[in-house]
């Protein structure tokens, strides 16, 4: 490696994004200087258990690590774990203590943050879930605890729900909306989701707003804008997230909804700024916008495309994959390829020989936007090719019709 | 290129069907199951998306 590079990549954000840039770069044969820097003392880590398998203590924290001391010191990278970045200015990022990194270019890895609501406390009773910390504090609160209220008819609430329920625990879920999961799935598919919850008797209330929460010794009081008050051990409050992006002001770029790329990960305006993962809103060939996506596999992705744009290779957009993504609920395993949120109209399938297992299907003017299935991994497998290619409803008819699927009205 | 699969460790998410169809399949208790144990060169690509992305390291390559 030279000691007189010009070039110093600078990642911000030691998570998966971050990380497999770093990997990335490495395997692409670029051999400058690479700064990791990483708010989070310990090694990096990996997400999606933390709802579900850390979180039911099957997994033990050290389970969940992306990369070992080992494997990371290999890549040669100057690790700064344990630092947070404060602000960015022309060429150099500010950390916490004060130091400044100078780089070449900047890769924006800073992921999201938990939303709070407005006046939740921050106390030992009242949770959110982000991180390993998170996780298991709130693993060992629910062990200790008889009753739980979810505020949030999201993913990391249903999760957290599932697990308290194969736990024993009395658990309320709270939900803004008429229907859990819409906001992801839509109101026909979320109402099919919110079903699964109720059939393990976690109860279910809709149309409500929390306007307070209390919490003391003896528990935590959640109250509703109707006047009704939830008395409950725990409160797990997965209200959605918002980009951590506060530190990147002087950048000069519009934030309100994270990080807007072009198709290669490049910021707005900025020939040496890259950004990836669920801070990063890159813009979609095939949507036409851009948008952000907080899956774990886009994160992958887009680290493999901007490493390669960066090594200097010829520029790359990201692989067109419909995003994809995974979430565990009493044992039922739904997953989701495409963008619901585009749909104008679905349809509901039944999986053969599968009791239970259905399959949602979103179109938009007579192509398909999304597929997501509830207990039928190898079914969603081939609807992600025409999810993908937002394939004509007589070609989706056509798999269809090969796998045996049947309308359910 | 060889699979090495730790069906122990397999939970059945599927992530490598998605990534690899025509290399993965999955039983019906959830099992992954492997259609080819050495699969052509020009699956490569679609296999080693299929390794990164399973949920819990049940897969990795051997190099011949």
């Amino acid at each position: 490696m030279s000691q007189h590079s010009s070039r110093r990549v600078v990642i911000v954000g030691a998570s998966l994004g971050g990380l497999r840039t770093a990997e990335a770069l490495r395997a692409a044969g670029f051999e400058e200087p690479i700064t990791l820097v990483g708010e989070e003392p310990g090694l990096p880590y990996d997400r999606p258990p933390l709802s579900k398998q850390v979180l039911a203590g099957a997994w033990s924290p050290d389970d969940v690590t992306l990369c070992g001391k080992a494997d990371l010191d290999a890549l040669d990278v100057d690790q700064r774990l344990g630092c947070r970045a404060t602000a960015v200015e022309e060429g150099r990022v500010i950390l916490g203590s004060g130091e400044s990194v100078p780089f070449s270019d900047l890769v924006i890895a800073t992921g999201v943050a938990a939303r709070r609501l407005p006046d939740q406390p921050d106390g030992e009773r009242i949770h959110v879930l982000r991180t390993l910390d998170d996780s298991i504090r709130l693993r060992d609160h629910l062990r200790r605890s008889r009753s739980l209220v979810v505020v949030g008819g999201g993913f990391i609430g249903a999760e957290v729900a599932a697990v308290a329920r194969g736990q024993g625990l009395d658990v309320t879920m709270v939900e803004v909306l008429p229907t859990p999961f819409a906001r992801a799935l839509g109101t026909e598919v979320g109402q099919r989701c919110a079903q699964l919850h109720l059939d393990h008797d976690t109860r279910i209330i809709v149309n409500a707003l929390v306007t307070k929460f209390e919490e003391s010794d003896g528990g935590a009081r959640v109250t509703l804008g109707d006047g009704r008050v939830l008395e409950a051990d725990c409160v797990l409050v997965g209200v959605g997230t918002s980009p951590n992006t506060r530190w990147l002001s002087g950048l000069g770029v519009d934030f309100s909804d994270g990080v807007p790329c072009d198709e290669g990960g490049r910021v707005d305006g900025r020939e040496n700024v890259f950004a990836v993962g669920d801070v990063a809103a890159w813009h979609s060939p095939t949507y036409g916008h851009r948008h952000r996506v907080e899956h774990w596999t886009s994160a992958g992705e887009q680290a493999r495309t901007v490493a390669h744009n960066l090594a200097g290779k010829p520029p790359r957009r990201n692989a067109v994959q419909a995003p994809y993504f995974w979430s565990d609920q009493y044992g039922t395993k739904l997953q989701l390829v495409g963008r619901p949120d585009l749909a104008e109209r679905v349809r509901i399938l039944e999986v053969p020989d599968k009791p239970g297992s259905v399959v949602g299907t979103f179109w938009r003017s007579s192509r398909i936007v999304a597929a997501v299935t509830f207990g039928a991994p190898v079914v969603l497998a081939r609807y992600r090719p025409l999810v993908t290619a937002m394939a004509s409803e007589e070609d989706v008819r056509a798999t269809e019709s090969r796998l045996a699927l049947w309308p359910v009205r | 290129m060889k699979l090495h699969v730790d069906f122990g460790k397999c939970e059945g998410y599927a992530n490598c069907i998605i990534a690899a169809p025509d290399v993965f399949s999955i039983d019906d208790s959830n099992v992954v199951i492997v259609t080819d144990s050495e699969p052509p060169d020009d699956e490569r690509d679609a296999v080693e998306e299929a390794v990164r992305s399973c949920p819990v390291a049940a897969l990795r390559i051997e190099e011949d």
